[in-house]
């Protein structure tokens, strides 16, 4: 019952964080902005769509979006969705399968982009990989502050009890936040980190390279990007919203959460100018140090 | 670094942890046999193919090469330590191995843990990087070289052996708790634990499933594009490049392009060197800008050691004695050194 709530919630739900999103950059830019439900309406258009292939690509470009989607899928088995809904699947070490499954998807976008053969997508590739490869180290010692406070390896666990987490660690567990935030907006490719409103001028990173895509395969790029919004954003939520209640409470507080998340990207995103290509490496390595102070602050106090 | 925590492990006290290391690196250095041998036969068929080994002349084998393309890519993820593939299960217990030590070891392997996982996940981030930019580069895009012969797919047999590597990694990555099974025993010899009494085997056997699933899924979301797709009109064009009309295949990323994002984040521990001729004012005539990563180890450690041992030895050569006697005169002079040495 629980597992069926959880894939329900998994599938069905990420494309509104979207709206939510776009919904609230429109009120800070003065405008009303799309439906709150744009991004089905969008998946379901393509759909129904034709495709247009380069010339250039091989079955590699039709194997990226595919290979990405379900690669993320099977990464959202092992997320639990707040304190009321386990994972599927949880075992010890479930942490690293989650975040490599996550590299694999991104491995079969760069991949797909180059196989274009233009000059604009293998620098989005490149820059993909280059900023990727700066998050990883923050999203793990994040993984290894939390897997030390818990004293556990597996999402499910972690992530049930942080009440006591945040008793014992409480400056340590807003650093993580702060921490995994920054690797949510990096690895989504969101402002300050990247542009996502246009696929050319004002976009520097994920929408560069997937510009060849079109119909069903666009459709799973667009709507595996909103399950790894999502996912990375049940984490932070959890973290942010460490509250014990009923099955249904823990429900509710969830997608509440989950909302207010949207909403604090809208904010971010409509507040910040997307940074300088040459400084994104630093705010990276910001994250990193965030998530290292979190774990000096709780190997001192478990250790104390 | 498997190893490694495996010793640490064991000295500490803490033998399951340890078991998990061993298992990690011993796992490892199989899959790298794999891996390996798979990505230099995929380099050979492609130097046989096409006459040349720079990855910057080559690129677009794929549609020439299709089954070499994809063994290399199956190689090329592998090695990044991507699931489904069997990098990822030994990195898996390397990784567990880690988890273990920062929750249960002592502070100060505990702070050591914590730091060689996330130095471990910054050069996963790195292979794959790296990997996706040589597999980018030889096989993706069109072809950089185009007046040069067209490479034709190699010889069966030659596609047999490299398919067969690849056919080990994919089933080691979904089947590594049977073969970590087999490793037991020799990791028993170490640390005196049986990875049954780990949590490892249980993870590992969801770890294939999921990566069983993720090849599923793949496969059935595959089927169902092509299904989608089945009545509606597919078209085929060149490359959207934002309406620019004269698009030449060496305008493509380059293996040196695709790098350059990470060599200048590094650039203070790569010093990568530049030679630019011609002046870089507003229209130049010509400019030739070169540059290239030397090996700082090789270039401040090796380099030097190596020159400075040449002189030192050019200098000993020129004291050399050129007669019977003085060679004579120097091995007694030696001997009654050692005697004197070992007596007195």
């Amino acid at each position: 019952m629980r597992a069926a709530l959880h894939l329900l919630l998994f599938l069905v739900f990420p494309p509104l964080l979207m709206g939510v999103i776009n919904r609230v950059k429109a009120a800070f830019a003065g405008r009303r902005g799309p439906p709150v439900l744009q991004l089905y309406f969008d998946l379901w258009k393509l759909l129904r769509k034709g495709a247009v292939y380069s010339t250039t690509t091989t079955w590699i470009f039709r194997a990226g979006p595919v290979v990405s989607l379900a690669a993320t899928l099977v990464a959202g088995l092992l997320m639990p969705l707040g304190g009321g809904l386990p994972a599927p699947f949880a075992f010890p070490g479930d942490v690293i399968l989650f975040a490599y499954l996550l590299a694999t998807a991104r491995f079969a976008t760069v991949l797909a982009a180059l196989d274009t053969g233009s000059s604009f997508e293998g620098m989005g590739a490149s820059r993909e990989v280059t900023f990727s490869a700066l998050a990883e180290p923050a999203l793990f010692l994040s993984i290894a502050a939390l897997a030390l406070a818990r004293q556990s390896i597996s999402w499910t666990s972690i992530l049930s009890g942080q009440m006591a987490a945040w008793h014992l660690f409480g400056p340590a567990m807003a650093m993580l936040i702060g921490a995994l935030v920054l690797v949510a907006l990096a690895e989504n490719s969101r402002i300050p980190f990247d542009d996502p409103t246009t696929h050319l001028e004002l976009t520097m990173v994920h929408e560069v390279m997937i510009l060849d895509h079109s119909g069903p395969d666009l459709a799973m790029i667009l709507y595996g990007a909103s399950l790894k919004l999502f996912l990375l954003g049940a984490i932070v939520v959890r973290l942010a919203f460490p509250f014990e209640a009923s099955v249904p409470g823990h429900v509710a507080l969830f997608v509440a959460g989950l909302l207010v998340y949207a909403v604090v990207m809208g904010v971010i995103e409509s507040t910040f100018a997307r940074l300088r290509m040459d400084r994104i490496p630093q705010i990276l390595i910001a994250a990193s140090v965030f998530a290292a102070l979190a774990v000096a602050v709780i190997l001192v106090r478990v250790n104390a | 670094m498997g190893a490694g925590v495996g010793l640490v492990a064991l000295s500490t006290g803490h033998p399951a942890v340890a078991a998990l290391g061993f298992a990690g690196a011993l796992l490892h250095v199989t899959n790298h046999a794999l891996f390996k041998s798979l990505l230099f036969l995929a380099a050979g068929a492609v130097g046989k193919a096409s006459g040349t080994l720079q990855i910057d002349r080559l690129g677009g084998l794929a549609r020439r090469m299709p089954r070499t393309a994809l063994c290399f890519t199956v190689g090329a993820a592998a090695i990044s330590g991507l699931p489904p593939l069997n990098g990822f299960v030994s990195e898996f217990l390397v990784y567990l191995a880690l988890l273990g030590a920062i929750v249960s070891l002592p502070v100060v392997p505990q702070s050591a843990a914590v730091l060689a996982f996330a130095v471990l996940a910054c050069v996963g981030g790195l292979a794959s990087a790296c990997f996706a930019k040589a597999t980018g580069a030889i096989f993706l895009g069109a072809r950089r070289s185009p007046e040069e012969a067209v490479p034709q797919e190699v010889p069966a047999e030659m596609q047999l052996s490299m398919g067969v590597l690849a056919a080990a990694c994919l089933g080691i990555g979904l089947a590594g708790s049977t073969l970590i099974a087999g490793l037991d025993p020799v990791v028993r010899q170490f640390s005196a634990v049986s990875l049954r009494e780990t949590a490892a085997l249980g993870g590992l056997t969801l770890v294939g499933a999921l990566s069983a699933a993720l090849v599923g899924a793949a496969f059935a979301a595959w089927l169902s594009v092509r299904w989608l797709l089945r009545r509606r009109t597919v078209k085929t064009g060149p490359t959207w490049v934002c309406g620019y009309p004269a698009v030449q295949p060496s305008m493509q990323t380059t293996a040196s392009s695709f790098a350059q994002p990470l060599i200048l984040v590094f650039k203070n521990i790569l010093l990568p060197v530049r030679h630019q001729s011609g002046s870089s004012a507003a229209f130049p005539a010509a400019l030739a800008v070169e540059e290239h990563c030397p090996d700082p180890i090789e270039r401040f450690l090796l380099g030097p050691g190596v020159t400075g041992g040449a002189v030192a030895f050019s200098v000993a050569r020129q004291a050399q004695p050129k007669r019977v006697q003085s060679y004579v005169l120097a091995i007694f002079i030696t001997l009654v050194g050692l005697l004197w040495w070992r007596l007195g």
